[in-house]
């Protein structure tokens, strides 16, 4: 009972603890001059985080960006107060929703290079991602 | 009794023909009646005069986009690259035609590099905004230009629709941006199956 006890607590410090973040499936696509993009899912192990910005020596700018269908508009919003992180749950950045936009592309992207991106968190801080430049 | 259920049966004959000939609907919205599609003029990304109705005989695809969109943009065109590649011999007669909702920031030269990224045979379309205003009212759209941020950025709502125009130069389907690419090269593929010249 008590080892069964110890062994939730010690799950539960590396799934539960304040930062328990996990980036998965980045990517990014060729552009000739810009913007680029990223997708990426950020997996919650806590209580919760934000996604504040992102970075990346590839692009003079990083923006959170949501393409949102209105009717048959497609509209693109600016998400300067971040993406929240739900509690446990996941944040998907996908094609034809939220996304990452590169702006003022240093150099084109072409496929099979990789973007060092660094994202910032609210709670867990700062996580450094490679992201490959796939063909469409 | 037993005769008179042959003599219908017989006589049911050329409608059930009729119902196995029958294509299944498109995937894409149909226009009925199909009316010539309006024209669209402006300069093509290689500095020459672009005219809708001079792709006339073909099966033509028209996207309004702008260069400066990540996602949905070159996710389309992308996707319409997929299609035409698909298609094969028959996706030759395939026009695609990107037309700029954001003419300041797009010029001819900035639509030839993204076109080219994804087929160096789609058309990448600039217009003026008074030409855009007329093309928008003709084809039923809207596109917003919006303000710039202190960055001086600014984004433009744009449809997402594919509008598809047959052989004959009329406008007869629309797509969504959730139809997928098979969805699209089946219709796409039965409209390029139609002659240029028919009756009706």
């Amino acid at each position: 009972m008590r080892r069964g006890g110890l062994a939730a607590l010690a799950l539960c410090a590396l799934a539960c603890a304040p930062g328990g973040l996990e980036v998965r499936d980045a990517v990014s696509y060729p552009a000739a001059e810009g913007p680029g993009v990223v997708y990426l899912t950020v997996v919650d192990g806590g209580s919760g985080d934000r996604l504040l910005s992102a970075e990346t020596p590839a692009a003079g700018q990083v923006m959170l960006h949501e393409s949102v269908q209105r009717g048959d508009a497609v509209e693109m919003r600016a998400h300067g107060h971040g993406f929240p992180v739900p509690a446990g749950g996941e944040l998907r950045l996908e094609p034809g929703g939220k996304h990452l936009m590169l702006m003022d592309l240093v150099a084109p992207l072409a496929a099979g290079q990789d973007l060092v991106l660094t994202l910032h968190f609210e709670r867990a801080g700062d996580r450094r991602v490679v992201v490959p430049v796939r063909e469409r | 009794m037993r005769s008179a259920s042959l003599l219908a049966l017989l006589a049911a004959l050329p409608s059930l023909a009729a119902l196995a000939c029958t294509e299944p609907p498109f995937h894409g919205a149909l226009y009925e009646p199909a009316e010539p599609a309006p024209e669209i003029a402006g300069t093509n990304w290689n500095g020459e005069p672009f005219s809708l109705h001079a792709l006339a005989g073909r099966v033509t695809v028209v996207f309004f986009g702008y260069t400066s969109c990540p996602d949905v943009c070159p996710r389309t065109m992308a996707l319409l690259g997929r299609v035409k590649a698909d298609l094969g011999d028959a996706g030759d007669d395939l026009a695609v035609v990107l037309v700029s909702v954001d003419p300041n920031r797009d010029s001819v030269g900035a639509l030839g590099r993204y076109v080219n990224q994804f087929d160096p045979d789609f058309y990448g379309v600039h217009a003026s905004l008074e030409a855009l205003d007329g093309i928008a009212s003709a084809y039923t759209i809207g596109f917003q230009i919006h303000r710039p941020d202190f960055t001086g950025f600014y984004t433009v709502d744009h449809p997402g629709s594919l509008f598809v125009i047959d052989r004959r130069g009329r406008l007869r389907l629309r797509f969504r941006q959730d139809h997928g690419a098979d969805e699209i090269r089946s219709d796409l593929a039965r409209l390029l199956r139609e002659p240029a010249q028919g009756v009706g």
